[in-house]
């Protein structure tokens, strides 16, 4: 079985009895739409416990409160290998897991731990939380960046909404797709570089399937609520930082904030990026496609409201 | 309080710079970690004042610098560099390294 994500292979495969890679949210990303630069083996096997070794722990966190499956997880690192562990509070399946990628041979090893009573385990190779963070990882290893977005592509645009939760980015993302636009996602984006242009594409979702979709990555919108429709152009440091602050940032040491800075510069310095407070209906989506068709004609300086 | 005998240079242990055309951006970190949450940006003065502190150098020395680069007279940019690096040494942004 393999899956692709942006510029990543991963070959999956069971090296245990005990477990079934089954995938849900991945089912569908077996073919490639973007080059693959990387290619990982990747073995996943059932064990009593985990041993991390002389793997240190960098960087940790816990799901959020009210989540359906509690869980604790950490980055860890020893040498040039990189770590993942999760313990799960109160999951059906799982006790733990724990995943070593080494960079250098190209392979990811993840040893799930069941619950006692369990007789065979079965997971989507890229299940959740494991899977969210193991992107995390390889898009940075990558130089790439993954976002809380969501994304359209409309007459071959490809247009980013990126905002906190709660917001309105599925909501922006609604709007475009009543008005003929396709949904890349509403929650979370991939941003590669392909031929040095960005694109940004989905990721394997937890829960539910969806092709693997990708779009130039032409304008940025930074979405708040606002009673009429505002748009306006942002430039320079302040743009960037902005953009930057709804980026999955799992940074531990000086190197990795050294070269995700230096990925959004380049993002902001190649791709508009605009503060835009939008009422819901329809009217932003025409007053977006307007700005666009102004600024590519030239007949719009900074900044538009409607 | 500035000391004008001594040396000062950015903190590049405790921050991550970087220049976007004319501006700076300074993301700190804290035990490793980056702290998106502290991001400092500078305009094209503060970047300048930034960028005379890259290797150890005292206050007057990048006086100095500074009235090759601009036109304005010593009192107000003394009173101007005086004012930025107090702030700057309160930030962490530099330290006195001699």
């Amino acid at each position: 079985m393999k899956i692709y994500l942006p510029g990543i292979e991963l070959k999956i495969k069971a090296l245990s009895s005990g477990i079934k890679l089954e995938p849900l949210g991945s089912s569908r990303y077996d073919v490639a739409i973007s080059p693959v630069n990387l290619s990982f083996d990747c073995v996943y096997s059932v064990v009593k416990k985990t041993d991390k070794g002389r793997m240190k722990t960098m960087l940790s966190g816990e799901s959020f409160d009210g989540a359906e499956i509690p869980y604790r997880w950490e980055i860890m690192k020893e040498g040039e290998d990189a770590g993942i562990f999760i313990d799960f509070f109160e999951d059906n399946q799982l006790e733990e897991v724990l995943c070593r990628i080494n960079f250098n041979e190209g392979s990811i090893h993840t040893s799930l731990v069941p619950k006692t009573i369990m007789k065979e385990v079965v997971v989507d190779p890229l299940f959740q939380p494991y899977g969210s963070v193991l992107m995390v990882v390889l898009a940075h290893y990558q130089n790439d960046i993954i976002i809380h977005a969501s994304g359209t592509i409309d007459n071959g645009t490809g247009r980013l909404f990126t905002a906190v939760s709660g917001t309105g980015k599925s909501t922006m993302a609604g709007l475009w797709q009543k008005s003929g636009a396709e949904v890349i996602n509403d929650d979370r984006l991939w941003l590669h570089k392909v031929d040095d242009q960005w694109h940004f594409f989905n990721t394997p979702m937890p829960y539910y399937a969806q092709k693997p979709l990708e779009a130039p990555l032409n304008e940025i919108f930074l979405l708040s609520q606002s009673p009429r429709n505002q748009i306006n152009r942002l430039t320079g440091v302040k743009a960037a930082m902005r953009f930057m602050a709804n980026a999955i940032q799992h940074f531990y040491d000086k190197e990795m904030t050294e070269r995700h800075l230096d990925r959004v510069l380049d993002i902001a310095s190649r791709v508009p990026i605009f503060d835009c407070g939008f009422k819901p209906d329809l009217d932003i989506v025409e007053a977006i496609r307007k700005q666009a068709w102004d600024r590519e004609s030239g007949t719009e300086s900074m900044g538009q409201r409607n | 309080m500035i000391n004008h005998n001594a040396l000062y240079q950015v903190n590049t242990e405790k921050f991550v710079t970087r220049m976007m055309g004319d501006e700076m951006v300074m993301v700190p970190l804290s035990d490793r970690v980056a702290d998106m949450t502290s991001v400092l940006t500078l305009n094209e003065v503060g970047a300048d004042i930034l960028k005379a502190f890259e290797k150890p150098c005292t206050i007057d020395d990048v006086i100095s610098k500074l009235l090759d680069i601009y036109e304005i007279d010593e009192e107000t940019l003394t009173c101007d560099i005086q004012l930025f690096v107090n702030n700057a040494i309160e930030k962490n942004m530099i330290v006195k390294v001699g």
